[in-house]
Protein backbone atom coordinates (compact mmCIF):
# COMPACT_ATOMS: atom_id res chain seq x y z
CA UNK A 1 0.00 0.00 0.00
CA UNK A 2 1.31 3.14 -0.84
CA UNK A 3 1.79 5.92 1.65
CA UNK A 4 -0.43 9.22 1.67
CA UNK A 5 0.86 11.66 -0.62
CA UNK A 6 1.58 14.82 1.46
CA UNK A 7 -0.44 17.78 0.38
CA UNK A 8 0.49 21.41 0.58
CA UNK A 9 -0.78 24.13 -1.34
CA UNK A 10 0.40 25.33 -4.47
CA UNK A 11 2.01 28.86 -3.61
CA UNK A 12 4.17 27.11 -0.92
CA UNK A 13 5.37 24.10 -2.60
CA UNK A 14 6.34 27.04 -5.01
CA UNK A 15 8.24 28.91 -3.01
CA UNK A 16 9.98 26.14 -1.49
CA UNK A 17 10.60 25.11 -5.09
CA UNK A 18 12.75 28.37 -5.95
CA UNK A 19 14.09 27.88 -2.47
CA UNK A 20 15.47 24.33 -3.43
CA UNK A 21 16.70 25.23 -6.48
CA UNK A 22 19.15 28.06 -5.19
CA UNK A 23 20.82 25.24 -3.69
CA UNK A 24 21.49 23.53 -7.86
CA UNK A 25 24.80 25.01 -8.60
CA UNK A 26 26.52 25.54 -11.84
CA UNK A 27 29.51 23.51 -10.82
CA UNK A 28 31.60 25.69 -13.34
CA UNK A 29 30.65 28.97 -12.65
CA UNK A 30 30.04 28.06 -8.84
CA UNK A 31 26.83 30.34 -9.01
CA UNK A 32 23.07 28.56 -8.10
CA UNK A 33 21.02 28.25 -11.21
CA UNK A 34 18.26 31.14 -9.85
CA UNK A 35 20.94 33.60 -9.14
CA UNK A 36 22.17 32.80 -12.69
CA UNK A 37 18.99 33.83 -14.08
CA UNK A 38 18.50 30.44 -15.88
CA UNK A 39 15.29 29.35 -14.50
CA UNK A 40 12.78 31.30 -16.51
CA UNK A 41 9.32 29.66 -14.91
CA UNK A 42 8.37 27.96 -12.17
CA UNK A 43 4.77 26.88 -11.97
CA UNK A 44 3.26 24.26 -9.48
CA UNK A 45 -0.43 22.70 -9.68
CA UNK A 46 -2.04 20.05 -8.03
CA UNK A 47 1.38 19.24 -6.61
CA UNK A 48 3.21 19.19 -10.17
CA UNK A 49 6.21 21.16 -10.74
CA UNK A 50 6.76 22.79 -14.73
CA UNK A 51 10.10 24.53 -15.21
CA UNK A 52 11.34 26.43 -17.76
CA UNK A 53 14.74 26.70 -17.78
CA UNK A 54 17.56 27.84 -20.30
CA UNK A 55 21.62 27.70 -20.35
CA UNK A 56 24.13 30.02 -20.81
CA UNK A 57 24.71 29.36 -24.06
CA UNK A 58 23.20 26.22 -26.71
CA UNK A 59 26.63 24.81 -26.69
CA UNK A 60 26.83 24.63 -22.75
CA UNK A 61 28.30 21.39 -22.10
CA UNK A 62 26.56 20.86 -19.15
CA UNK A 63 22.95 20.81 -21.43
CA UNK A 64 22.57 16.76 -20.78
CA UNK A 65 23.03 16.95 -16.98
CA UNK A 66 21.61 20.65 -15.53
CA UNK A 67 17.96 20.16 -16.13
CA UNK A 68 18.37 16.58 -15.10
CA UNK A 69 19.54 18.46 -11.41
CA UNK A 70 16.60 21.12 -11.63
CA UNK A 71 14.07 17.79 -12.01
CA UNK A 72 15.52 15.32 -9.15
CA UNK A 73 16.08 18.47 -6.86
CA UNK A 74 12.28 19.57 -6.85
CA UNK A 75 11.49 15.80 -6.89
CA UNK A 76 13.25 15.86 -2.90
CA UNK A 77 10.71 18.45 -1.81
CA UNK A 78 7.91 16.94 0.38
CA UNK A 79 4.73 17.35 -1.86
CA UNK A 80 5.72 17.55 -4.83
CA UNK A 81 4.52 14.72 -7.26
CA UNK A 82 6.17 15.43 -10.79
CA UNK A 83 8.57 17.81 -11.53
CA UNK A 84 8.89 18.50 -15.62
CA UNK A 85 12.12 20.43 -17.14
CA UNK A 86 12.07 21.81 -20.37
CA UNK A 87 15.17 23.91 -22.00
CA UNK A 88 14.23 26.96 -23.65
CA UNK A 89 16.44 29.31 -25.66
CA UNK A 90 14.02 31.79 -26.08
CA UNK A 91 14.64 34.41 -25.07
CA UNK A 92 18.30 33.94 -25.25
CA UNK A 93 20.03 34.21 -21.68
CA UNK A 94 22.46 37.01 -21.60
CA UNK A 95 24.87 38.26 -18.49
CA UNK A 96 21.95 40.80 -17.36
CA UNK A 97 19.73 37.83 -16.34
CA UNK A 98 22.08 37.76 -13.65
CA UNK A 99 21.25 38.76 -10.03
CA UNK A 100 23.37 41.34 -7.95
CA UNK A 101 25.00 38.38 -6.16
CA UNK A 102 25.88 36.62 -9.12
CA UNK A 103 28.06 39.27 -10.59
CA UNK A 104 29.48 39.79 -7.38
CA UNK A 105 30.65 35.85 -7.25
CA UNK A 106 32.02 36.18 -10.61
CA UNK A 107 33.57 39.18 -9.43
CA UNK A 108 32.21 41.62 -11.45
CA UNK A 109 31.14 44.23 -9.59
CA UNK B 1 8.67 28.62 -28.19
CA UNK B 2 12.34 27.14 -29.56
CA UNK B 3 13.03 23.88 -27.84
CA UNK B 4 16.27 21.29 -28.55
CA UNK B 5 16.64 18.33 -26.97
CA UNK B 6 19.92 18.44 -25.74
CA UNK B 7 21.99 15.78 -27.04
CA UNK B 8 23.80 12.82 -25.09
CA UNK B 9 27.42 13.34 -24.54
CA UNK B 10 29.57 10.38 -25.70
CA UNK B 11 30.66 7.79 -23.57
CA UNK B 12 33.63 8.34 -21.50
CA UNK B 13 36.11 5.81 -22.46
CA UNK B 14 35.62 7.00 -26.47
CA UNK B 15 37.29 10.60 -25.95
CA UNK B 16 38.71 8.77 -23.10
CA UNK B 17 41.47 6.56 -24.82
CA UNK B 18 42.64 9.34 -27.15
CA UNK B 19 43.08 11.57 -24.26
CA UNK B 20 45.10 9.19 -22.36
CA UNK B 21 47.07 8.36 -24.63
CA UNK B 22 47.50 12.04 -26.11
CA UNK B 23 49.23 12.21 -22.17
CA UNK B 24 51.20 9.29 -22.55
CA UNK B 25 52.74 11.33 -26.23
CA UNK B 26 52.61 14.25 -24.21
CA UNK B 27 55.14 12.93 -21.75
CA UNK B 28 57.54 11.03 -24.09
CA UNK B 29 57.74 14.78 -25.98
CA UNK B 30 58.78 16.61 -22.57
CA UNK B 31 61.34 13.62 -21.76
CA UNK B 32 62.64 13.35 -25.37
CA UNK B 33 63.61 17.09 -25.71
CA UNK B 34 66.41 17.20 -23.08
CA UNK B 35 67.23 13.42 -24.42
CA UNK B 36 68.10 14.40 -28.07
CA UNK B 37 69.08 17.74 -27.32
CA UNK B 38 71.68 17.71 -29.19
CA UNK B 39 69.93 16.32 -32.09
CA UNK B 40 67.78 19.55 -31.91
CA UNK B 41 70.93 22.02 -31.56
CA UNK B 42 72.14 21.02 -35.05
CA UNK B 43 69.04 20.09 -37.63
CA UNK B 44 66.24 19.34 -38.13
CA UNK B 45 67.05 16.74 -40.87
CA UNK B 46 67.69 14.25 -38.89
CA UNK B 47 65.31 10.58 -38.16
CA UNK B 48 65.26 11.35 -34.38
CA UNK B 49 64.18 14.48 -34.82
CA UNK B 50 61.67 13.64 -36.96
CA UNK B 51 60.83 10.73 -34.27
CA UNK B 52 60.23 13.53 -32.28
CA UNK B 53 58.35 16.07 -34.21
CA UNK B 54 56.02 13.03 -35.11
CA UNK B 55 55.05 11.72 -31.43
CA UNK B 56 54.22 15.81 -30.62
CA UNK B 57 52.11 16.08 -33.49
CA UNK B 58 50.35 12.57 -33.80
CA UNK B 59 50.82 10.96 -30.45
CA UNK B 60 49.95 14.15 -28.08
CA UNK B 61 48.89 16.84 -30.02
CA UNK B 62 46.17 14.94 -32.99
CA UNK B 63 45.30 12.42 -30.54
CA UNK B 64 44.03 14.88 -28.05
CA UNK B 65 42.32 16.59 -30.59
CA UNK B 66 40.57 13.81 -31.48
CA UNK B 67 39.52 12.55 -28.04
CA UNK B 68 38.16 16.57 -27.73
CA UNK B 69 36.56 16.60 -30.50
CA UNK B 70 34.71 13.64 -30.06
CA UNK B 71 33.50 15.00 -26.91
CA UNK B 72 33.29 18.49 -28.01
CA UNK B 73 31.23 17.80 -31.73
CA UNK B 74 27.87 16.34 -29.77
CA UNK B 75 27.89 18.72 -26.73
CA UNK B 76 29.49 22.06 -27.98
CA UNK B 77 27.89 22.18 -31.76
CA UNK B 78 24.77 19.21 -30.97
CA UNK B 79 25.56 17.14 -33.66
CA UNK B 80 25.51 13.16 -33.44
CA UNK B 81 29.29 11.64 -33.76
CA UNK B 82 28.26 8.26 -36.62
CA UNK B 83 29.47 5.02 -35.64
CA UNK B 84 31.11 5.49 -32.52
CA UNK B 85 31.64 1.79 -31.82
CA UNK B 86 33.98 1.81 -35.32
CA UNK B 87 35.81 5.13 -33.26
CA UNK B 88 36.87 2.60 -30.66
CA UNK B 89 37.99 0.09 -33.47
CA UNK B 90 39.44 3.12 -34.92
CA UNK B 91 41.49 4.20 -32.34
CA UNK B 92 43.28 0.83 -31.89
CA UNK B 93 44.58 0.77 -35.90
CA UNK B 94 45.50 4.58 -35.15
CA UNK B 95 47.59 3.85 -31.57
CA UNK B 96 49.44 1.06 -33.33
CA UNK B 97 50.66 2.60 -36.61
CA UNK B 98 52.10 5.55 -34.30
CA UNK B 99 53.40 3.38 -32.04
CA UNK B 100 55.28 1.95 -35.15
CA UNK B 101 55.69 4.42 -36.74
CA UNK B 102 57.89 6.73 -34.10
CA UNK B 103 60.09 4.23 -33.84
CA UNK B 104 60.47 3.05 -37.20
CA UNK B 105 61.67 6.55 -37.73
CA UNK B 106 64.10 6.83 -34.83
CA UNK B 107 65.72 4.05 -36.20
CA UNK B 108 65.50 4.52 -39.75
CA UNK B 109 63.62 1.84 -40.57
CA UNK B 110 62.21 2.58 -43.95
CA UNK B 111 59.65 -0.65 -44.38
CA UNK B 112 58.51 -0.29 -40.80
CA UNK B 113 57.80 3.88 -42.17
CA UNK B 114 56.50 2.34 -44.56
CA UNK B 115 53.79 -0.12 -42.91
CA UNK B 116 52.88 1.59 -39.74
CA UNK B 117 52.42 5.24 -41.70
CA UNK B 118 50.17 3.49 -43.75
CA UNK B 119 48.27 2.39 -40.49
CA UNK B 120 48.61 5.73 -39.27
CA UNK B 121 47.22 7.13 -42.46
CA UNK B 122 44.15 4.78 -42.30
CA UNK B 123 43.11 5.65 -38.57
CA UNK B 124 43.65 9.54 -39.51
CA UNK B 125 41.52 9.15 -42.43
CA UNK B 126 39.06 7.46 -40.88
CA UNK B 127 38.58 10.17 -38.28
CA UNK B 128 38.14 12.90 -40.77
CA UNK B 129 36.06 10.81 -43.10
CA UNK B 130 34.10 10.03 -39.44
CA UNK B 131 33.11 13.59 -38.63
CA UNK B 132 32.70 14.59 -42.30
CA UNK B 133 29.52 11.98 -42.08
CA UNK B 134 28.65 13.71 -38.64
CA UNK B 135 28.31 17.17 -40.23
CA UNK B 136 24.61 17.47 -41.27
CA UNK B 137 24.12 16.83 -37.75
CA UNK B 138 25.09 19.75 -36.74
CA UNK B 139 22.05 22.10 -34.86
CA UNK B 140 24.44 24.35 -33.72
CA UNK B 141 26.54 26.68 -36.87
CA UNK B 142 29.00 28.20 -34.43
CA UNK B 143 32.39 29.56 -35.44
CA UNK B 144 33.99 26.13 -34.15
CA UNK B 145 32.01 24.37 -37.19
CA UNK B 146 33.44 26.01 -39.29
CA UNK B 147 36.85 25.85 -38.34
CA UNK B 148 36.93 22.30 -37.61
CA UNK B 149 35.76 21.37 -40.75
CA UNK B 150 37.67 23.64 -42.77
CA UNK B 151 40.82 21.51 -40.64
CA UNK B 152 39.47 18.34 -41.97
CA UNK B 153 40.24 18.96 -45.11
CA UNK B 154 43.49 20.44 -44.33
CA UNK B 155 44.03 17.14 -42.45
CA UNK B 156 43.54 14.89 -45.35
CA UNK B 157 45.48 16.77 -47.51
CA UNK B 158 48.15 16.52 -44.78
CA UNK B 159 48.09 12.94 -44.29
CA UNK B 160 47.76 12.38 -48.26
CA UNK B 161 51.13 14.07 -48.31
CA UNK B 162 52.42 12.39 -45.53
CA UNK B 163 51.45 9.32 -46.74
CA UNK B 164 53.53 9.56 -50.33
CA UNK B 165 56.51 10.74 -48.40
CA UNK B 166 56.00 8.08 -46.08
CA UNK B 167 56.18 5.46 -49.19
CA UNK B 168 58.85 7.47 -50.97
CA UNK B 169 61.45 7.49 -48.68
CA UNK B 170 60.98 3.60 -49.09
CA UNK B 171 60.64 2.82 -52.27
CA UNK B 172 62.36 6.36 -53.42
CA UNK B 173 59.92 7.24 -56.50
CA UNK B 174 61.61 10.90 -56.38
CA UNK B 175 63.58 13.07 -54.73
CA UNK B 176 61.96 15.09 -51.83
CA UNK B 177 62.84 18.99 -51.66
CA UNK B 178 63.30 21.05 -48.44
CA UNK B 179 59.69 23.43 -49.39
CA UNK B 180 57.91 20.03 -50.36
CA UNK B 181 58.54 18.73 -46.46
CA UNK B 182 57.77 22.48 -45.45
CA UNK B 183 54.42 22.33 -47.10
CA UNK B 184 53.22 19.16 -45.62
CA UNK B 185 54.72 20.58 -42.40
CA UNK B 186 52.85 24.05 -43.01
CA UNK B 187 49.41 21.97 -44.21
CA UNK B 188 50.06 19.69 -40.55
CA UNK B 189 50.64 23.22 -38.27
CA UNK B 190 48.57 25.62 -39.66
CA UNK B 191 45.97 23.88 -41.57
CA UNK B 192 44.94 20.75 -39.31
CA UNK B 193 46.10 21.95 -35.80
CA UNK B 194 45.96 25.25 -36.46
CA UNK B 195 42.60 25.90 -37.51
CA UNK B 196 40.98 22.62 -34.67
CA UNK B 197 42.75 24.54 -31.87
CA UNK B 198 41.45 27.95 -32.91
CA UNK B 199 37.63 27.09 -33.41
CA UNK B 200 37.69 25.01 -30.26
CA UNK B 201 39.16 27.93 -28.39
CA UNK B 202 36.76 30.66 -29.71
CA UNK B 203 33.81 28.18 -28.20
CA UNK B 204 35.54 27.28 -24.97
CA UNK B 205 36.91 31.17 -24.32
CA UNK B 206 33.00 31.77 -24.37
CA UNK B 207 31.23 28.91 -22.44
CA UNK B 208 34.13 29.27 -19.46
CA UNK B 209 34.67 32.47 -19.52
CA UNK B 210 31.41 33.73 -19.86
CA UNK B 211 32.00 35.83 -22.57
CA UNK B 212 28.79 37.24 -24.45
CA UNK B 213 28.14 40.08 -27.00
CA UNK B 214 31.07 39.31 -29.33
CA UNK B 215 30.71 39.95 -32.77
CA UNK B 216 31.74 37.17 -34.93
CA UNK B 217 33.40 39.35 -37.95
CA UNK B 218 36.41 39.49 -37.09
CA UNK B 219 36.48 35.17 -36.56
CA UNK B 220 35.01 35.10 -39.77
CA UNK B 221 37.41 37.42 -41.10
CA UNK B 222 40.58 36.02 -40.08
CA UNK B 223 39.27 32.21 -40.77
CA UNK B 224 39.06 33.25 -44.65
CA UNK B 225 42.26 35.26 -44.10
CA UNK B 226 44.16 32.17 -42.67
CA UNK B 227 42.99 29.97 -45.37
CA UNK B 228 43.31 31.63 -48.30
CA UNK B 229 47.10 32.43 -46.90
CA UNK B 230 47.71 28.81 -46.28
CA UNK B 231 46.44 27.46 -49.47
CA UNK B 232 48.91 30.04 -51.20
CA UNK B 233 51.74 29.22 -48.82
CA UNK B 234 51.21 25.17 -49.77
CA UNK B 235 51.14 25.83 -53.32
CA UNK B 236 53.85 27.98 -53.42
CA UNK B 237 55.64 26.00 -51.37
CA UNK B 238 55.01 23.30 -54.43
CA UNK B 239 55.81 24.46 -57.31
CA UNK B 240 58.23 27.38 -56.41
CA UNK B 241 57.03 29.98 -58.76
CA UNK B 242 58.95 32.13 -56.48
CA UNK B 243 60.66 33.38 -52.96
CA UNK B 244 58.49 36.27 -53.10
CA UNK B 245 55.42 34.77 -53.32
CA UNK B 246 56.25 32.02 -50.35
CA UNK B 247 57.16 35.16 -48.12
CA UNK B 248 54.35 37.50 -49.29
CA UNK B 249 51.98 34.35 -48.12
CA UNK B 250 53.72 33.54 -44.86
CA UNK B 251 53.25 37.51 -44.38
CA UNK B 252 49.48 36.92 -44.93
CA UNK B 253 49.60 33.77 -42.63
CA UNK B 254 51.32 36.16 -39.66
CA UNK B 255 48.69 38.70 -40.21
CA UNK B 256 45.88 36.43 -39.72
CA UNK B 257 47.22 35.07 -36.84
CA UNK B 258 47.98 38.42 -35.22
CA UNK B 259 43.82 39.10 -35.94
CA UNK B 260 43.29 35.53 -34.33
CA UNK B 261 45.27 36.79 -31.15
CA UNK B 262 43.51 39.99 -31.43
CA UNK B 263 40.25 38.61 -31.48
CA UNK B 264 40.58 36.52 -28.91
CA UNK B 265 41.78 39.51 -26.67
CA UNK B 266 38.73 41.39 -27.52
CA UNK B 267 36.27 38.17 -26.51
CA UNK B 268 38.11 38.31 -23.43
CA UNK B 269 36.93 41.46 -22.75
CA UNK B 270 33.27 40.67 -22.90
CA UNK B 271 33.92 38.12 -20.23
CA UNK B 272 31.71 37.92 -17.15
CA UNK B 273 34.29 35.63 -15.03
CA UNK B 274 36.17 38.36 -13.92
CA UNK B 275 39.06 36.48 -12.59
CA UNK B 276 41.60 34.92 -14.47
CA UNK B 277 42.42 31.02 -14.09
CA UNK B 278 45.17 28.79 -14.59
CA UNK B 279 43.90 27.65 -17.82
CA UNK B 280 43.33 31.42 -19.07
CA UNK B 281 47.31 31.61 -18.16
CA UNK B 282 48.09 28.88 -20.23
CA UNK B 283 46.42 30.90 -22.81
CA UNK B 284 48.01 34.16 -22.35
CA UNK B 285 51.44 32.31 -23.00
CA UNK B 286 50.30 29.82 -26.09
CA UNK B 287 48.85 33.35 -28.05
CA UNK B 288 52.67 34.52 -27.40
CA UNK B 289 53.88 31.52 -28.43
CA UNK B 290 51.96 32.04 -31.91
CA UNK B 291 53.27 35.49 -32.69
CA UNK B 292 56.71 34.02 -32.16
CA UNK B 293 56.49 30.98 -34.69
CA UNK B 294 54.90 33.67 -37.09
CA UNK B 295 57.71 35.83 -36.47
CA UNK B 296 60.15 32.93 -36.93
CA UNK B 297 58.43 31.88 -39.59
CA UNK B 298 58.48 35.16 -41.47
CA UNK B 299 62.26 34.83 -41.18
CA UNK B 300 62.80 31.62 -41.86
CA UNK B 301 61.11 31.51 -45.42
CA UNK B 302 62.86 35.27 -46.04
CA UNK B 303 66.19 33.19 -45.38
CA UNK B 304 67.36 35.48 -42.73
CA UNK B 305 67.22 32.71 -40.20
CA UNK B 306 71.44 31.71 -39.11
CA UNK B 307 70.95 28.00 -39.36
CA UNK B 308 68.62 24.77 -39.29
CA UNK B 309 68.55 25.02 -35.56
CA UNK B 310 65.83 27.77 -36.32
CA UNK B 311 63.89 25.37 -38.32
CA UNK B 312 63.50 23.21 -35.07
CA UNK B 313 63.10 26.84 -33.11
CA UNK B 314 60.12 27.41 -35.16
CA UNK B 315 58.68 23.80 -34.91
CA UNK B 316 58.89 23.71 -31.02
CA UNK B 317 57.48 27.63 -30.43
CA UNK B 318 54.35 26.42 -32.33
CA UNK B 319 53.94 22.61 -30.88
CA UNK B 320 55.44 23.16 -27.39
CA UNK B 321 54.47 26.68 -27.10
CA UNK B 322 51.29 27.65 -28.92
CA UNK B 323 49.59 23.85 -29.26
CA UNK B 324 50.94 22.88 -25.68
CA UNK B 325 49.95 25.41 -23.65
CA UNK B 326 46.24 25.67 -24.90
CA UNK B 327 46.19 22.11 -24.67
CA UNK B 328 47.30 21.81 -21.42
CA UNK B 329 45.30 25.09 -20.33
CA UNK B 330 41.98 23.65 -21.80
CA UNK B 331 42.48 20.28 -19.91
CA UNK B 332 42.10 21.94 -16.92
CA UNK B 333 38.61 22.62 -17.96
CA UNK B 334 37.65 19.61 -20.32
CA UNK B 335 39.41 16.94 -17.90
CA UNK B 336 37.13 17.91 -14.77
CA UNK B 337 34.20 18.28 -16.96
CA UNK B 338 34.22 14.96 -18.65
CA UNK B 339 35.01 13.41 -14.77
CA UNK B 340 32.34 15.30 -13.27
CA UNK B 341 29.63 14.11 -16.00
CA UNK B 342 30.01 10.59 -15.26
CA UNK B 343 30.91 10.74 -11.57
CA UNK B 344 28.04 13.38 -9.89
CA UNK B 345 26.04 14.35 -12.83
CA UNK B 346 23.73 11.41 -11.83
CA UNK B 347 23.16 12.81 -8.26
CA UNK B 348 23.28 16.29 -8.57
CA UNK B 349 20.50 18.19 -7.83
CA UNK B 350 19.67 15.50 -5.12
CA UNK B 351 23.16 15.67 -2.78
CA UNK B 352 25.90 18.35 -2.84
CA UNK B 353 28.90 17.84 -5.70
CA UNK B 354 31.67 19.04 -6.10
CA UNK B 355 32.42 22.02 -8.54
CA UNK B 356 34.74 21.31 -11.47
CA UNK B 357 37.51 24.06 -9.97
CA UNK B 358 37.43 21.34 -6.59
CA UNK B 359 38.59 18.14 -8.92
CA UNK B 360 41.99 19.84 -10.02
CA UNK B 361 44.76 20.51 -7.87
CA UNK B 362 45.48 24.15 -7.65
CA UNK B 363 48.35 24.27 -5.81
CA UNK B 364 49.95 21.63 -8.31
CA UNK B 365 48.38 23.15 -11.49
CA UNK B 366 50.28 26.58 -10.63
CA UNK B 367 53.77 24.71 -10.23
CA UNK B 368 53.26 22.91 -13.51
CA UNK B 369 52.47 25.96 -15.05
CA UNK B 370 55.64 28.46 -13.40
CA UNK B 371 57.53 24.84 -14.44
CA UNK B 372 56.24 24.88 -17.96
CA UNK B 373 56.73 28.72 -18.59
CA UNK B 374 60.17 28.80 -17.79
CA UNK B 375 61.27 25.41 -18.70
CA UNK B 376 59.62 26.14 -22.72
CA UNK B 377 61.33 29.63 -22.97
CA UNK B 378 64.49 28.49 -21.77
CA UNK B 379 64.53 25.26 -24.84
CA UNK B 380 63.71 27.85 -27.31
CA UNK B 381 66.34 30.13 -26.37
CA UNK B 382 68.73 27.41 -26.27
CA UNK B 383 67.52 26.10 -29.83
CA UNK B 384 68.10 29.71 -31.22
CA UNK B 385 71.52 29.87 -29.65
CA UNK B 386 71.99 26.61 -30.93
CA UNK B 387 73.69 25.67 -27.29
CA UNK B 388 72.48 21.99 -26.40
CA UNK B 389 73.32 22.48 -22.26
CA UNK B 390 70.79 25.24 -22.13
CA UNK B 391 68.11 23.45 -24.12
CA UNK B 392 68.92 19.80 -21.75
CA UNK B 393 68.70 22.09 -18.80
CA UNK B 394 65.59 23.90 -20.00
CA UNK B 395 64.08 20.80 -20.86
CA UNK B 396 64.24 19.21 -17.54
CA UNK B 397 62.39 21.84 -16.37
CA UNK B 398 59.75 21.44 -18.76
CA UNK B 399 59.89 17.82 -18.22
CA UNK B 400 59.16 18.58 -14.41
CA UNK B 401 56.11 20.90 -15.11
CA UNK B 402 55.02 18.45 -17.94
CA UNK B 403 55.08 15.32 -15.01
CA UNK B 404 52.84 17.89 -12.71
CA UNK B 405 50.22 18.35 -15.40
CA UNK B 406 49.90 14.58 -15.91
CA UNK B 407 49.74 13.79 -12.22
CA UNK B 408 46.98 16.27 -11.92
CA UNK B 409 45.39 14.86 -15.14
CA UNK B 410 45.49 11.33 -14.69
CA UNK B 411 43.92 10.65 -11.89
CA UNK B 412 40.66 12.77 -13.34
CA UNK B 413 41.32 10.48 -16.77
CA UNK B 414 42.50 7.51 -16.18
CA UNK B 415 39.18 6.04 -15.16
CA UNK B 416 37.40 7.36 -17.94
CA UNK B 417 39.71 5.50 -20.56
CA UNK B 418 38.18 1.85 -19.26
CA UNK B 419 35.08 2.44 -18.07
CA UNK B 420 31.90 3.19 -19.53
CA UNK B 421 29.28 5.70 -18.18
CA UNK B 422 27.36 3.12 -16.71
CA UNK B 423 29.71 1.23 -14.55
CA UNK B 424 30.74 5.25 -13.07
CA UNK B 425 27.46 6.09 -12.38
CA UNK B 426 26.51 2.87 -10.63
CA UNK B 427 30.01 3.39 -8.73
CA UNK B 428 28.69 6.53 -7.47
CA UNK B 429 25.73 5.98 -6.30
CA UNK B 430 27.08 2.56 -4.47
CA UNK B 431 29.60 5.01 -2.70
Amino acid sequence: MSEPRLQLPDDLLAAEAWQQLECVYDPELGVNLVDLGLIYRLDVKDGEVQVEMTLTTPGCPMSDSMPDAVERALLTIPGVSHASVEVVWEPRWVPEMMSERATRELGWV
Amino acid sequence: MMTIKPKRSPEPDLPGRYLVTGLVGFMLCAFGVPLLAPELVRTNDDPRVFALSHVAVLGWITMTMFGALYQLFPVALGGTVRSPRLGRWNYWVLATGIAGFVPSFYWGWTAGVAIFGSLTVGGVLHFAFQLLRSYPSVRDWHPMAYYVLAALVWLIATIGFGFVYALNWHFAWFSVTDTMLAAHVQLGLAGWLGLTLMGVSYKLTELFALAHGHGRALTFANLGVWNVALLGLTLSLLFEPGAWLVTGFAGLLAIAALLYVVDIALLLRTRRRRKLTVEQWHTFVSLGSLLAAAALGLLLVSGHAPGRNWVVAYGYAALAGWFGFAIVGKSYKILPFLSWLHRFSAVAGRQPVPLLSELVDQRLAWSSFGLLVVGFAGVLAGLLLGDATVVRAAGALYAAGALLFALNAARLVLPLAFLRRSHLVSQEMTA
